[in-house]
This record gives C-alpha cells, sequence and structure tokens, in this order.
C-alpha cells in the first residue's frame, strides 16, 4: 500500500468518527482524589463542539465519564431562565447521559416564555445508583444581537456530606 | 533500510491515532479540601486553607470564590444563598469570610485561600452551615454550546456541648394520579426541623381497610444529608403482590435516621373503585 492508501483509511476513519459523534458528545468531567478530602477536576470540553441551529427540536446526547472518590454530586444548569432538565441514571463509573435539545417556548414572535432554570443533579453514591434527570430543553430564540444561538452549560460539583 | 511502506504505515498509524484521541487531553485544577467539617466552641477563631492548583498544562484561569448561605434543593442538591436568601438561623455564612474572592491562576500556580471567622458567643446550639464556591466568572455563551465548571466546598461546623437535636416533619404526602391497582407511586416532602444535618431513610406500608399489610417499600439513606431548615422530596414505589381490589387502602408512612431513630409519621387513605 501506498502512503495515499493509509491517508486515505485514516480521512475515512475521521469520517465515521465524526459521524458517530455527530449527536454524542463527551463532556469530559472526572474527578479523581490525589490525597482524601482533595477533588481533582480536569477541564470540561466537549467533544465534539455542539452547535445549535436555527431548526426545531434536535437532539445531542452527551457523555460525562464520572467515577472515583464519591459520594459527590453534580448539578447542571444552563445560563437560560427557560431550560428545563428531566431524568437518566447514573452510577459510579458509568457515563452519565446527557441531553440537550434546543426547543423553541416562544410564542410566534419568537419572545422567550420563562419557566424554570435548567437544572438537575447526578449522585455519584458508590454502589447506590441515583437518578440524573439529563434532558434539556434549549429553545432555539436565543440568539445574541448577531443572531447567533449559544449556551453555557456549567457543571458544579460538590463532595456530599 | 526502513521500507517507505514501513514508514508510510507508521506515520498514518499516528495520524489516525491523534485524529482520534484529538481532544480528549485536558488540563485539571486541584481542590486541597473537598469538605470543611469542624467541632467549634462558641467564641472560638476558626481558620481554614483551601489550596487551588491549575496544572502545568493548563492555561491562565480566572475565577470568583464567595461565601453563601447553605441551602438546598428539594432533590438535595446545594444552593448557593445569597445573604438577602439566606435566611435560616443555622447559618455560619455572615461570620465567616474569604481572604481572597477573585483571583487568576497561571500554569502550574498554586492560591491559597482563607476562610476564617469568629463563632459568635452567643451563637446557640447544634450545627452552622455555609458554602464555599469557586467557580471562573459569570461565563458568556458563545456560538453553541460551551462548558463551565464550578466547585462547591460545603461548610459544617458542629458546636461542640450542645444539644444536637434530630428533628424531622413530613409536610407533604401525596399520591401520583390517577391511583393505579397495580402500583402506587408515593411522594414525601420532609422537613428537617432540627438543629443538625442527617440522613434521612424513608418507608412505607400499604395497608388494607383491616390494617393487613399487602406490601411495603423503603428508600436507602438519603444520598447527603438534609441540612437544617431543608427539605427533601422523597419518592417511593409500592407494588403490591396482587392488583388491588376495589376498597379502601392507607399507605403508612414513616421517616427515620440512619441511626433508625425515627422522626415523623404520616398516612394517606385512597380507594380503588
Amino acid at each position: 500500500m501506498k502512503i495515499s492508501h493509509y491517508l486515505g483509511i485514516a480521512i475515512v476513519l475521521l469520517a465515521v468518527n465524526t459521524a458517530m459523534a455527530t449527536n454524542q458528545v463527551t463532556i469530559s468531567a472526572d474527578v479523581i482524589c490525589p490525597i482524601a478530602n482533595s477533588l481533582t477536576f480536569p477541564d470540561q470540553v466537549l467533544n465534539p463542539d455542539i452547535t445549535i441551529p436555527n431548526t426545531w427540536n434536535p437532539i445531542y446526547t452527551g457523555l460525562i465519564q464520572v467515577g472515583g472518590c464519591g459520594p459527590w454530586s453534580v448539578s447542571v444548569t444552563s445560563d437560560k431562565d427557560d431550560g428545563k432538565m428531566t431524568s437518566g441514571a447514573l452510577k459510579l463509573g458509568t457515563e452519565l447521559q446527557v441531553k440537550a435539545t434546543p426547543q423553541s417556548t416562544g410564542n410566534s414572535d419568537g419572545w422567550i416564555v420563562p419557566t424554570t432554570t435548567a437544572k438537575r443533579i447526578a449522585y455519584d453514591y458508590g454502589n447506590y445508583p441515583e437518578w440524573f434527570d439529563g434532558e434539556l430543553y434549549q429553545p432555539t430564540a436565543f440568539t445574541d444581537v448577531d443572531g447567533r444561538y449559544g449556551m453555557v452549560l456549567t457543571f458544579t460539583y460538590a463532595r456530599t456530606v | 533500510m526502513l521500507s517507505i511502506r514501513y514508514v508510510s504505515g507508521v506515520i498514518a498509524f499516528i495520524l489516525v491515532f491523534l485524529i482520534l484521541t484529538l481532544g480528549c487531553a485536558s488540563a485539571s485544577i486541584e481542590i486541597s479540601v473537598g469538605s470543611i467539617l469542624d467541632q467549634v466552641s462558641p467564641g472560638q477563631h476558626v481558620a481554614y486553607e483551601i489550596n487551588v492548583t491549575a496544572s502545568n498544562d493548563s492555561s491562565a484561569k480566572d475565577f470568583a470564590a464567595d461565601i453563601y448561605g447553605f441551602g438546598q434543593s428539594l432533590d438535595g442538591s446545594y444552593v448557593e444563598l445569597k445573604a438577602d436568601q439566606d435566611k435560616s438561623p443555622y447559618s455560619a455564612r455572615a461570620y465567616l469570610k474569604l481572604d481572597s474572592k477573585d483571583f487568576r491562576l497561571e500554569p502550574g500556580e498554586t492560591k491559597m485561600l482563607t476562610l476564617e471567622g469568629d463563632i459568635p458567643s452567643d451563637v446557640g446550639d447544634g450545627g452552622r452551615y455555609a458554602i464555599v464556591s469557586i467557580r471562573p466568572p459569570t461565563p458568556k455563551a458563545s456560538k453553541g454550546v460551551s462548558v463551565s465548571m464550578g466547585i462547591i466546598i460545603p461548610v459544617i461546623l458542629s458546636i461542640k456541648d450542645t444539644e444536637m437535636a434530630k428533628t424531622g416533619e413530613i409536610s407533604e404526602i401525596e399520591l401520583d394520579a390517577p391511583i393505579l391497582a397495580e402500583q402506587q407511586n408515593l411522594s414525601l416532602i420532609f422537613n428537617n426541623t432540627g438543629n443538625i444535618h442527617y440522613r434521612a431513610i424513608a418507608e412505607a406500608d400499604l395497608k388494607d381497610k383491616d390494617g393487613n399489610v399487602l406490601t411495603s417499600a423503603s428508600t436507602k439513606p438519603s444520598f447527603s444529608s438534609i441540612i437544617p431548615s431543608n427539605s427533601l422530596l422523597i419518592k417511593l414505589v409500592l407494588s403490591p403482590e396482587k392488583k388491588l381490589e376495589s376498597g379502601d387502602y392507607t399507605i403508612a408512612s414513616e421517616v427515620s435516621t440512619e441511626d433508625g431513630e425515627i422522626l415523623a409519621k404520616k398516612e394517606i387513605s385512597f380507594k380503588i373503585e
């Protein structure tokens, strides 16, 4: 095989990888405990980036890899006021699913009808899985002055007491 | 001499590896204290160090740290209460302070925050609670979805040699509608009316009109303690072996501590048509 063949394979693999990840994002959120009662958090990244399109109800599924040094909790909040979260499941060392679902709650003029702040919590409780609500409804009508869609998901960690 | 085929294969492998792992590498932040739990005396001066360290491979980051009242939502998650929201008599927020609220961490740098304060001489009984929050400045959305991270450090100070009152009440009890003959979904809202935190366990018995227990359900201890003046939503699913026949039924619920101390009881009756 020539090098072009290998490069061709690499490009195909990249395409497959990208295609598989289109609706599947990874949110890196490992927590480790270097010493007792201390916590280390890698920077969280969305991989790949999610772009919110100007369409109705596209669904993104994110995975948060959790593990180690429980019990701790993570709550997820949106910077927008009218998102909401529903539930999924989390167990120590397993993946946490988060769905970000841009969904208009505005009226025909595009105004937003405020509901509640998006917030749910997941618990790492050793062998005791807790329900995690990971479905985020995000209005498509949130745009900046340039018409760009955007939101920030904030993951807040705490060791439970 | 290496063949062109071997070299090209290695190059392609490296390319594939880099492509597939792109974005997986990440810098980290380390917090030296996950929680602060202490026993203190009235009039005592307290000081706690919190070291925040950025890894060498990170970029410079800005942080905002502050003290809040210790609130909880019904799902048990911790809520940062600002001064005007913090009405709890068991709050330690007002007499604790951080020596630094806004700081920047260069790669590899450690910032030591000091949380300190004076416990009032008339502080009273039980526990006192606060939250230290460390997070980047308020994130701004750009195009698409971005993520931000915050860290909450629970602060629990137990006042030495005082009465620790573990009390509580079930303020609400209800069954999900429609009420089914096959399964009953029970919701309780339990309030910690005491002056100290604890984990709660809930149990419920489904009884017929003669008081015979048809089935029972219980929870494991709550994932996190219930802080005084806060409430927890507890859900129980009762699944009788047989579909309930027409008649009157009662569900008797109780909430206890991990030690088995019963804190509250409440019943709800329903009818299957």
